[in-house]
């Protein structure tokens, strides 16, 4: 696993200590071996002006996924999750050891991201774009519910609660753009200016 | 009439709803309930076709058919509930008449708490609302491709509480043989068999050939009929869309495999067509195969299922207030975290079961028994024994424990049995029976009786005697010394005439006499070998525990010692240390080096007072941490560390305080409503504690109006509140506006992700802290005005 994202997670900006090093390593052995991961995709097809995907007749007034989307005429709609064991391992550190549980949380974090990527690579996907979600930039949240009916994402024990969080924790709701002439980049991200992981010399996303 | 049908006659099910819908052109994000209401003569035509290929029952087109599924379809779920029924009965009234019509159900789509945030109540409600419209026109419900063992139990209690239909359980599994949600073949069947249902199984998720080893267990071990309905094979991906393979001929084959082996119901999920089920029909036995099955004495949690068979097991019983002051304490304080952390501690000792009694006077048993357990539940995969003497109690912690629970307890008398039984028959338990009456009889013989008697009144309410264990009842040395032995007469002779398992709490042999753990142990020894199969002991007293080892590698239950070799080859567990670090206080803290912090802090409590320690040791190294974090010299691992180190420091420190005069707070936190991400506000909570803060931690997902509850119980001087999301940011705004309205008018800070000063004050909150530092600021600056404004007033 990636370490520098691991530590990116837990706001480090300088040397890490031998001992959270030490816990570092043991989360990862643990993540990996209690997670579930799984995950449920569909293809769908674009149109633009207006933004469209069209089997399931969404339209959304998000900028911001117009933007990503524009060069794109089919998306995949993804979703991925470690599994429900991984939130209660989390929620059983916090009990006896929070300091476990924070680096725990943050493996995680980045093992679900991981698992994502290489899923993606198996798809045989061509040049696409990164991962986005509803809820960041101006991508409505409310996407998130018929994003998930469409994927069945319960298949894979993934839940949106009435107040439209993702259970469990660690899950994933994306959509990548299919068919990107552009190379993944920074430069087209709207977050270009604020990413703090850009500014550590890392991005959100693997190039291919 | 279907249950006298059932397990005698092989019935044949129906096969994929969705899969013939899409045929018929439905598109990726249509709902398909709302074809009920849209396209009723489709549905109308699957139903029938189904029937004609020999079906014998139809399954209504409901499988998300609930008020939050169906929101927005741009219909009532009610209408489209009723429509769905009265497609099936005209389809039924077109084919055959005699078919049954089974009220589908499917998962409700969101989790239940602990780790989800829809209650057990609203699942219930959910059901039951969809039970009550229909169950005049149905013949039986069907659960089915569930996940959560809880949301079934929630199903189960939900039909048999308000109809008489039978019910119809399928989970589905994946190829790991467990549910999403962990649960193993024969935990569900234990659970469920328990609760009463008519017929048990799997379906979807995997083909009828990747099915067998599910199939198998749920064979093996279900004293009930079995179901399956398999998918066409394993999922194919083609073109983006998923697509199955298997053809109707070889489904059969399989299918009728497991028909020789004892299946009572098959039927098919995804990918089947009445194609399958023609085949099926043509090959279908006339009548079941009978089957043996063991019967077992088993308790289960959601994923974890203890059998009764052999080998001792061993049930933890620290999570009790008797005799121990921190959980008085933590009980009075509604600290329940603390039972969670003694929980683990003995889960980590090699418990198997753990016991659970919340009764301490002036607290609600009820509802502190109810939170206890989901608290535990949450992190721990042990089976519960739930310890009470209120039936009022047993029946709340029954309806609310995820999976069959050990209740303790009945005795002889007429009128505990009377009203704990019905619990244990309707919640599917298994109980201890005490051998007492008026008084415990001095005799063997007279406990005999007593144990029989308790079995029989058992039987009369249908609970088998495999749900019973006797506990014989362990007399103290010191007082009772010549009766001692009677306990383990009656142990062997509960065992050969009555044939049941016994339990006993071991430590009552050596209360009021010296050096406690030898006699225990002997004693323990001796009750093995008449036949004692679940002792009540402290799992932390590591002898005790190595007794049991021993005694199982001599009984052959350990086989080929497996256990105990890999417990006794380990090298010498080392003494914790008992000599105290030569770093200073200061820089244990500093270091976060939690093993060394409390003998440290014992050492130099005996050269200084509380206050000096307090505020010349452990506040300088927390500042220097503190600081060091502000200047990115350390990260957030060892500010917690650091936190949690000098946590330990101050429970020391606490014990030498005279009164509690010196404590800040008490601060309330919680994450709010709708919100499971909680480990900030833990964060924020640790580093607060380590400044001495005294915090009451209402959890995560905590509804509006239990904070405001909360706030006039314990009347805190501030309340914290955390949310992660935008979305939940709109209930932390719920509960200030509730809080305010309540006339609280103690101070507001907020903090989580997205929240920002802005937000905080739009919402109404009094502060707002980026972090925990920044909450540790606050929290000093505002107690030490207040302070000074006492002063000022005096």
């Amino acid at each position: 696993m990636n370490k520098k994202h691991i530590l990116h997670y837990l706001h480090y900006d300088g040397q890490v200590d031998e001992k959270t090093n030490q816990l570092i390593d043991e989360c990862i052995i643990e993540v990996q071996e209690f997670s579930q991961f799984k995950a449920v995709f569909q293809k769908m097809t674009l149109g633009h002006d207006p933004f469209i995907i069209k089997e399931i007749h969404l339209q959304c007034a998000s900028k911001d996924l117009e933007f990503y989307l524009q060069n794109c005429h089919e998306c995949l709609i993804i979703c991925g999750t470690l599994g429900i064991q991984i939130d209660q391992k989390i929620k059983y550190y916090q009990h006896i050891d929070l300091t476990k549980a924070i680096v725990f949380d943050a493996v995680s974090n980045c093992y679900l991201e991981e698992c994502l990527d290489s899923f993606e690579q198996t798809l045989s996907l061509g040049k696409r774009t990164f991962r986005m979600a509803p809820g960041y930039g101006d991508i409505p949240l409310e996407m998130n519910k018929l994003l998930s009916r469409v994927l069945h994402i319960e298949k894979i024990g993934v839940s949106i609660n009435k107040d439209g969080l993702l259970i469990p924790m660690k899950s994933i709701l994306g959509i990548i753009g299919l068919g990107e002439t552009n190379k993944k980049s920074c430069m087209s991200c709207v977050r270009y200016n604020d990413c703090s992981l850009r500014k550590g010399g890392m991005t959100c996303y693997v190039k291919d | 009439m279907l249950r006298k049908r059932l397990g005698k006659e092989l019935l044949i099910f129906d096969g994929a709803m969705g899969t013939q819908l899409q045929l018929c052109g439905m598109q990726a994000g249509e709902i398909p309930e709302v074809y009920n209401i849209e396209h009723p003569e489709i549905i109308i035509d699957i139903h029938k076709r189904y029937l004609m290929a020999g079906a014998d029952f139809i399954t209504t087109n409901t499988f998300g058919c609930n008020p939050l599924k169906m929101k927005d379809s741009g219909y009532c779920y009610c209408d489209l509930l009723k429509a769905a029924v009265m497609n099936a009965k005209k389809a039924r009234e077109e084919v055959n008449k005699e078919a049954y019509i089974v009220l589908d159900i499917g998962p409700i789509g969101q989790l239940l708490e602990p780790l989800g945030t829809l209650s057990f109540d609203e699942a219930y409600e959910i059901i039951a609302s969809q039970i009550l419209l229909v169950k005049d026109e149905v013949d039986a419900v069907l659960f089915e491709t569930m996940t959560s063992l809880y949301e079934v139990k929630a199903g189960i209690l939900a039909v048999k509480e308000n109809s008489d239909l039978p019910v119809f359980v399928t989970m589905t599994f994946e190829q790991n043989g467990h549910t999403l949600t962990g649960s193993d073949p024969t935990t569900f069947v234990n659970v469920v068999e328990g609760l009463g249902v008519d017929a048990l199984g799997v379906n979807c998720s995997l083909g009828p050939q990747e099915l067998k080893p599910i199939i198998d267990e749920l064979l093996e071990v279900s004293s009930i009929p079995v179901m399956i309905q398999p998918n066409a094979g394993l999922p194919v991906f083609k073109d983006g869309e998923t697509c199955y393979d298997m053809e109707p001929f070889a489904f059969a084959q399989m299918m009728s495999d497991y028909m020789e082996k004892g299946v009572s119901i098959v039927g098919g999920c995804c990918g089947t067509t009445p194609e399958f089920i023609a085949e099926v029909k043509k090959i279908a036995l006339k009548s079941v195969k009978e089957r043996q099955v063991k019967k077992y004495t088993r308790v289960s949690s959601q994923n974890q299922t203890v059998t009764f068979h052999g080998e001792v097991i061993v049930c933890g019983e620290r999570l009790n207030p008797t005799g121990k002051k921190k959980l008085k304490a933590a009980l009075k304080e509604g600290k329940l975290e603390e039972y969670v952390i003694e929980g683990i501690q003995q889960q980590q000792a090699g418990a198997h079961i753990l016991d659970v009694n919340v009764g301490l006077p002036g607290i609600d048993e009820e509802k502190t028994m109810v939170k206890v357990i989901q608290l535990l539940q949450e992190v721990i995969s042990l089976p519960l024994q739930i310890d009470s003497s209120s039936p009022e109690v047993i029946e709340k912690a029954c309806r609310y424990y995820n999976g069959k629970p050990l209740i303790n307890s009945v005795n002889g008398k007429d009128e505990v049995m009377d009203a704990v039984f019905p619990i244990v028959k309707k919640y599917g338990g298994v109980v201890i029976g005490l051998t007492l009456e008026d008084g415990i009889p001095l005799y063997a013989e007279d406990r005999l009786k007593i144990a029989k008697k308790i079995i029989d009144r058992a039987a009369s309410y249908g609970i088998d005697k495999k749900d019973i264990i006797i506990d014989c009842l362990t007399l103290t040395a010191s007082a009772q010394q010549k009766e001692v032995q009677e306990t383990l007469k009656a142990l062997q002779l509960v065992k050969k005439e009555l044939g049941v398992h016994t339990v006993l709490g071991v430590s009552n042999v050596s209360f009021g006499l010296p050096n406690r753990p030898l006699l225990n142990r002997t004693f323990l020894t001796l009750a093995m070998q008449a036949g004692l199969d679940l002792p009540i002991i402290n799992p932390l007293d590591q002898q005790l525990m190595e007794t049991i080892d021993a005694y199982n590698v001599l009984y052959y239950y350990d086989k080929e010692s497996v256990n105990y070799i890999s417990k006794q080859s380990q090298l010498p567990v080392q003494q914790a240390s008992t000599s105290v670090s030569s770093l200073s206080l200061q820089d244990i803290i500093i270091h976060g080096l939690k093993e060394e912090i409390q003998s440290k802090t014992k050492e130099v409590l005996k050269d200084h007072d509380a206050m000096f320690v307090i505020n010349e040791m452990i506040i300088p190294a927390l500042n220097q941490v503190g600081n060091d974090y502000e200047k990115n010299k350390i990260f957030l691992p060892q500010l917690i560390q650091s936190a949690e180190t000098t946590k330990l420091a101050f429970e020391i420190v606490k014990t030498s305080f005279t009164s509690d005069t010196q404590s800040k707070g008490p601060v309330m936190m919680c994450t709010v409503e709708g919100d499971i991400h909680d480990i900030g506000k833990n964060i924020v909570k640790v580093v607060l504690e380590s400044y001495g803060y005294e915090v009451i931690d209402l959890g995560k997902d905590v509804k509006v109006d239990a904070v405001v509850k909360a706030c006039q119980q314990y009347r805190p001087q501030i309340i914290g509140l955390s949310a992660l999301m935008t979305t939940t940011v709109v209930n932390m705004k719920k509960t200030i506006e509730a809080l305010h309205q309540s006339n609280c008018i103690c101070p507001i800070w907020v903090g989580g992700a997205v929240l920002t000063q802005e937000i905080a004050d739009e919402i109404g909150a009094d502060y707002y802290c980026e972090d925990a530092m920044a909450s540790v600021t606050l929290l000093n600056s505002l107690f030490e005005e207040k302070k000074h404004g006492n002063k000022n007033t005096n």
